[in-house]
């Protein structure tokens, strides 16, 4: 029997993991691997344009890079032949049906996180609301999460206190000349735009601007859209590899944990092989659960046989605020900027707290975005490419809290049932437009877009957690209300959702918890 | 006729025209938008007209969607990179475009209108 068994290697399975070292940890996953990665050597612009044509790297043989346009998915970042994979499977083994949230579930090594934007900011106390941990407790994991996985951003400006102070924080990724451009001009009103409740400053980004522990630094390739696995890019997988390498966990891949049912000594888990053909059930005397928030629902609800109950969902709600800089039109484009996030904002209104982040419109194709211009399409191209060097695109997260229109229920065919409504605060956006225009860029609030709800892709709240939790809620440490041996480690215990993306606390909770239970194991 | 509306004093590579052939294959573009693409055809209508004033009637739609499969797929080949990237300073010439750029918009938009009145072309999508 394994000591423990973590299902799932996303940033909050392997954490878990990672914590358990020492002890005898089996990973279940159903562990998707990437196809081979689209041979493109060098910067994206400067590959189109010497050739040879790219059709096959960024729409593939089978024209999956066509796909989004009859199906379109939560993210440009998942569309694409050497990121399509991200999503592979889930439809078919773990549907979500909903008319009204459009969930993204990854089945792959290394979950979402093979796409994320690698943003990572450590909750204060003022996020933390809710939760039964403090900052100065999670302090210590994010430590050493962050000593791991390499972080990049400034120690100090204007978001040190919203963003914590990380121990190593390699220097920020470069502004490109729009962005530096907005920093500059918030520098210069930033006493108008802290009184605003305003604040601006470098990104912190999980992405090396300096060599870590074997891997190299951001190279501006602008492939985030087309390529997984970029080295400077934090990916779970890469820590999974290393404690493979390492003989520290059996990883079982190709398995879909449906329930567990637990015993005196511990856990019996029940898997199905991805192929549907085989099932097997493992042993481990406790079980983590790291399967994404709604997966991770998913095995607790099946594993009740509970098809009545509403377990809470929360996901940021976004909006995109495009700022264009009027000089900037019919520059020649940064080809070399970031496609990453360039700088952070946050934003206090009305006793709430909203986070986002500032990109340049560097990497995805033109073509995703000319339908949505008010122009006809071959005027669309022509706009398309005298005003991208002119656009930095602003996407704001909403906090979250759980609420009774948003939940997922579990049908007994397996699928789950997903419900979500939320209404922007379009009187705030416009005022935030106004601000906006303060920084150089024409902000027009007819052209703020408002994803689905699911577009946020920061799933949390299913089985949050409380000091004194009940049915299908967890302990401080962890552990699942009414269970002796089952740990939640993913966006589930989440009581609530801050602004700030959620993967480094999800992170950093796994970690505490598995932490703790490998001292239990002894 | 899709790609002669986008980039009219181009011809259409090959590569483009065989991965349009294998989108329609694989994706079953839908019949409705079928038949009126063949009736724009026939009729040598103007594509683009049309497409514009059913998007901004009704959104993106059938017409649209084929448009876009043939901008990706133009896209993503270098021969098209001056179409899409911005590669020299023209800031000029970008600014005395845009009063254009809306002229065109408004005479596409008024041309697209005209030829769904003319041609019935709701009748055939029945919208
Ligand atoms: C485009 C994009 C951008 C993002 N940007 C950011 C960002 O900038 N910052 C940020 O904080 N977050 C970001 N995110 C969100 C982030 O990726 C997720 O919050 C994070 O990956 C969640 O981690 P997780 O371990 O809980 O779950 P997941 O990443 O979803 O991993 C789940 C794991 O469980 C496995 N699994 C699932 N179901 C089963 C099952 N039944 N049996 C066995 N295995 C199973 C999967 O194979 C996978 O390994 C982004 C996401 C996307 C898609």
């Amino acid at each position: 029997m394994f000591d423990a068994c973590v299902v799932g290697s996303g940033p909050g399975g392997v954490f878990a993991a990672y914590g358990l070292r020492g002890r005898r940890v089996l990973m279940l996953d159903a562990g998707v691997q990437p196809p081979a990665q689209p041979a493109l050597d060098g910067n994206l612009y400067d590959v189109r344009r010497s050739g040879p044509d790219l059709d096959r790297e960024l729409i593939g043989d089978d024209l999956r890079g066509l796909e989004h346009i009859f199906t379109p998915p939560a993210s440009l970042k998942l569309k694409s032949p050497g990121t399509a994979y991200i999503l592979d499977g889930a439809e078919r083994l773990t549907p979500v049906v909903s008319e009204t949230f459009r969930a993204a579930i990854s089945l792959a090594q290394g979950g979402l996180a093979n796409a994320w934007g690698a943003g990572v900011y450590r909750f204060t106390d003022t996020d933390l609301r809710g939760f039964p941990v403090t900052a100065a407790e999670l302090a210590p994991f994010y430590d050493e999460v962050g000593q791991h996985i390499g972080i990049s951003g400034a120690g100090d400006d204007d978001l040190r206190a919203d963003f914590g102070d990380e121990p190593q924080l390699q220097a920020p990724v470069r502004l490109s000349r729009n962005v530096a451009r907005i920093h500059a001009k918030y520098q210069a009103r930033r006493a108008r735009f802290q009184a605003a409740g305003v604040r601006l400053g470098h990104a912190r980004l999980a992405v090396l601007t300096a060599p870590h522990k074997g891997r190299a630094a951001y190279a501006y390739r602008n492939l985030e859209f087309f390529q997984a696995h970029d080295p400077a890019i934090y990916n779970p997988a890469f820590t999974l590899r290393e404690m493979i390498a390492a003989h520290e966990i059996t990883y079982e891949p190709g398995w879909i944990v449906t329930r567990y049912e637990e015993t005196e000594s511990g856990v019996r888990v029940h898997a199905l092989a991805l192929d549907g053909q085989r099932s097997q059930v493992f042993e481990a005397r406790k079980l983590l659960l790291a399967a994404g928030a709604i997966n991770s629902a998913r095995i607790v609800l099946a594993s009740s046989h509970d098809f009545a109950t509403r377990l809470p969902l929360s996901d940021n709600p976004i909006a995109v605020f495009p700022l264009i800089d009027p000089r900037a039109i019919g520059l020649p484009l940064g080809t070399h900027d970031a496609a990453v996030a360039q700088l952070n904002v946050i934003v206090e209104e009305a006793g709430r707290t909203l986070q986002g982040s500032i990109y340049g419109s560097t990497g995805a194709l033109r073509s995703d975005l000319i339908a949505n211009f008010p122009l006809p399409l071959r005027s669309g191209v022509a706009f398309a490419r005298v005003c991208a060097p002119a656009l930095t695109l602003l996407m704001l997260f909403y906090p979250e809290t759980s609420r009774d229109t948003n939940y997922l229920q579990l049908r007994p065919d397996g699928a789950l049932r997903a419900a979500y409504q939320w209404t922007p605060d379009t009187a705030m956006e416009r005022r935030l437009c106004g601000l906006w225009r303060q920084l150089g860029v024409v902000c027009l609030p007819q052209l703020i877009q408002h994803p689905a709800p699911g577009g946020g892709i920061h799933y949390a709240g299913t089985l949050p957690m409380a000091a004194w939790p009940g049915r299908y809620m967890t302990y401080p440490d962890g552990r699942l209300h009414g269970t002796r041996h089952v740990y939640s480690c993913d966006g589930a215990v989440f009581p609530a959702l801050p602004a700030k993306n959620l993967t480094y606390t999800i992170m950093a909770l796994a970690l505490r918890t598995a932490t703790r239970l490998r001292g239990a194991l002894r | 006729m899709i790609h002669r509306a986008l980039f009219p004093r181009r011809p259409m590579p090959h590569g483009v025209a065989a991965g349009y052939e294998a989108a329609r294959a694989k994706f079953f573009f839908d019949d409705v938008h079928a038949r009126l693409v063949a009736f724009l055809a026939e009729h040598g209508l103007d594509a683009e007209a049309v497409e514009y004033a059913l998007r901004l009637r009704h959104g993106p739609n059938g017409l649209t969607r084929r448009f876009q499969v043939m901008l990706t797929l133009c896209e993503v080949r270098s021969a098209y990179d001056g179409a899409f990237v911005q590669r020299e300073r023209a800031a000029g010439r970008a600014w005395a475009g845009a009063p254009w750029m809306a002229l065109r918009a408004a005479w596409k938009l008024a041309r697209g209108m005209y030829l769904m009145r003319t041609h019935r072309l709701d009748s055939i999508l029945h919208v």
